[in-house]
């Protein structure tokens, strides 16, 4: 999926220091203009339709209450909006097992915490460009 | 026409049914009785046909021939009654004929009774010889009735005769029995202990087998309480680093606000530190996870050429602003093997920066080439070598030899984590070492299939762990 053009965030998570390293990161440090923020799943579907543009790349992180990581993504790809968006985890559960999990669970990528902030830019490039990026730091 | 195999069998079922259902010694008796009846078969049958066949040796031979019908067809207490029967016939009709007034006339016809009373002894019980012997004792008082010209005398010889040899024989008898009986008891009490001590062995491994099912649900339970605490342990380590790392490197960079040279150089430092920590909580927790044998591979198909590169490329950051050359000579068209690619990643990068840390001045050469069934790996340096007495430290969990060299001190765990990666990939790591000079790693790694590549890493991981135990 190509999102080179103009990729549309988001971004699932309920950690705050994550929530702010992340928009700075992607606003200020890269200057994406397009980036929204849930602190959790509830009536999350409700909310993407509000949107617009429509997000077409997902941050998800992984343990979070009541839906987990897996099973958001199950609800996002049921939606045949976001069915080809591009889905990447943001997790710090980076064993093996967890990788392989992610994989099979059809995530399209992987970026381990803790975050890199001098790699990120090249991680993200690489995705937008379509590539699937499993990176533990 | 009849087959062999049926002659056989009529012929076994003949010779051995009587016998089949008997113990061993009624089995021997019956076996003796029926010889026995063969071979007076025989005898009387030669006297009475080629000789005189006369009315009493013709029913002499029908008898035998019925005493050997009968025990061949499992009646061979009957048979042998027979026998015993004819043999004493003659000598109790001899005596009924005497005439002889001599002493000993009688003792004389009846001394052949010897025969059959010894018989008598062999094939009946101590009842059955007694019997046998008053029966004829009586019969022998009868015949002086029967026959005027004896006199008690001559009976009373051939009955003390008869009476003492028949008391022996029953003594003979009688022991014979008794020894039977107690041989019988003692085999019965040594069967029975040995029932008891087979009872209590199976008891024994039934239990010991529960006991081993124990230990082993009890240990695998352990081992993923383990695994799950490490899982737990990685993800709360790695968390507030993420605050940690990138806070701080917002700031540096000016994201937040303008710093000073200072301010900067005081965050950067921070930053490194954190970047330490992060080397550090990796490295423990893989040598934890492979002293546990818990350690987990993801085997993948892996591009040797990429991986090698994608090292190299980190290699060129590591040696900038230094006064080391890199010099990179990595054949093209390495294999494509099967194996956990990130690890492989990490141990060519640990040997890289080893030989970059360990290098004042000089050069670092990574190679790579094809090789029988795999590649080799190698990196040399012209750094400050090994010292031998540390050449035994350089694998070991924690151990690193001190030099003056170490502004970025390694976690010393990074060489051993390597070495259990390179051997789980079924490879070996070596090195050769000069002080002063420079020293060399080298690796070879086997191209494996994704089978293989899985097999080695189980097995790898599972030798570990029985290690530790």
């Amino acid at each position: 999926m190509n999102t080179a053009q103009e990729p549309v965030f988001v971004y699932v998570e309920d950690d705050a220091n994550s929530r702010m390293i992340v928009k700075v990161l992607l606003t200020r440090v890269m200057n994406f203009k397009h980036l929204t923020i849930f602190e959790d799943s509830d009536d999350i579907l409700a909310r993407l339709e509000k949107l617009s543009p429509q997000p077409n790349v997902f941050f998800i992180d992984i343990q979070m209450k009541p839906l987990d990581g897996y099973e958001l993504l199950k609800l996002l790809r049921e939606d045949e909006r976001y069915r080809n968006a591009t889905m990447v985890a943001m997790t710090a559960n980076v064993m093996s097992h967890d990788v392989e999990q992610l994989k099979v669970a059809g995530f399209d990528g992987l970026i381990g915490k803790p975050i890199l902030n001098d790699t990120f830019p090249q991680l993200m490039e690489r995705i937008l460009d379509g590539q699937s990026i499993w990176y533990i730091p | 026409m009849i087959s062999l195999n049926t002659v056989q069998n009529r012929v076994d079922r003949w010779f051995l049914r009587p016998f089949s259902t008997l113990s061993e010694i009624e089995q021997r008796n019956a076996r003796l009785i029926t010889a026995m009846s063969l071979l007076a078969v025989i005898a009387v049958g030669i006297r009475t046909f080629l000789y005189t066949a006369t009315p009493t040796f013709i029913a002499a031979f029908v008898m035998v021939c019925a005493a050997y019908g009968l025990s061949r067809t499992g009646r061979q207490s009957l048979g042998a009654l027979l026998i015993v029967i004819i043999m004493s016939a003659p000598s109790f009709f001899s005596v009924l004929n005497l005439t002889s007034t001599d002493s000993n006339a009688v003792l004389q016809s009846v001394i052949w009774v010897t025969f059959p009373l010894i018989l008598a002894s062999v094939f009946f019980s101590a009842k059955g010889l007694a019997i046998y012997s008053g029966v004829f004792l009586a019969l022998l008082i009868a015949a002086r009735f029967i026959n005027d010209t004896l006199t008690f005398g001559q009976v009373g010889i051939a009955f003390g005769f008869i009476a003492i040899t028949a008391a022996l024989l029953l003594v003979v008898v009688t022991h014979r029995n008794f020894l039977e009986r107690l041989r019988q008891e003692e085999l019965r009490a040594s069967n029975d202990k040995l029932r008891q001590s087979e009872a209590n062995l199976e008891q024994r491994v039934i239990e010991r087998t529960h006991e081993l099912e124990i230990a082993r649900h009890e240990a695998e339970k352990a081992n993923e309480v383990k695994s799950q605490f490490l899982a737990n342990m990685s993800h709360e380590l790695r968390t507030p680093l993420n605050a940690i790392l990138n806070f701080t490197a917002f700031v540096s960079d000016g994201v937040m606000g303008p710093v000073n040279e200072e301010q900067i150089e005081a965050l950067q430092q921070s930053i490194s530190s954190g970047k330490h920590l992060l080397a550090l909580i990796n490295d423990v927790l893989d040598i934890t996870k492979i002293e546990a044998g818990l350690m987990d591979m993801f085997v993948q198909e892996v591009d040797l050429n990429e991986a090698i590169n994608a090292v190299v490329a980190m290699a060129k950051g590591l040696v900038k602003n230094t006064a080391v050359n890199l010099n990179v000579e990595v054949e093209n068209g390495l294999p494509i093997t099967y194996g956990d690619k990130r690890r492989l990643r990490q141990v060519f990068l640990n040997i890289v920066s080893n030989a970059v840390k360990f290098t004042r001045e000089g050069s670092v050469t990574i190679r790579a080439k094809n090789s029988e069934g795999g590649i080799r790996f190698e990196v040399q340096d012209t750094g400050i070598g090994i010292a031998p007495e540390d050449r035994s430290l350089v694998f070991e969990s924690f151990k690193q030899a001190k030099h003056d060299l170490l502004d970025t001190p390694g976690t010393g765990l990074g060489m051993p984590i390597s070495k259990y990666f390179v051997e789980a990939h079924g490879g070996r790591i070596w090195f050769t070492s000069e002080p002063g000079v420079g020293t060399t790693f080298y690796v070879d790694f086997p191209t494996m299939t994704e089978m293989q590549a899985n097999q080695t890493a189980e097995n790898f991981s599972e030798n570990m762990a029985k290690v530790q135990v």
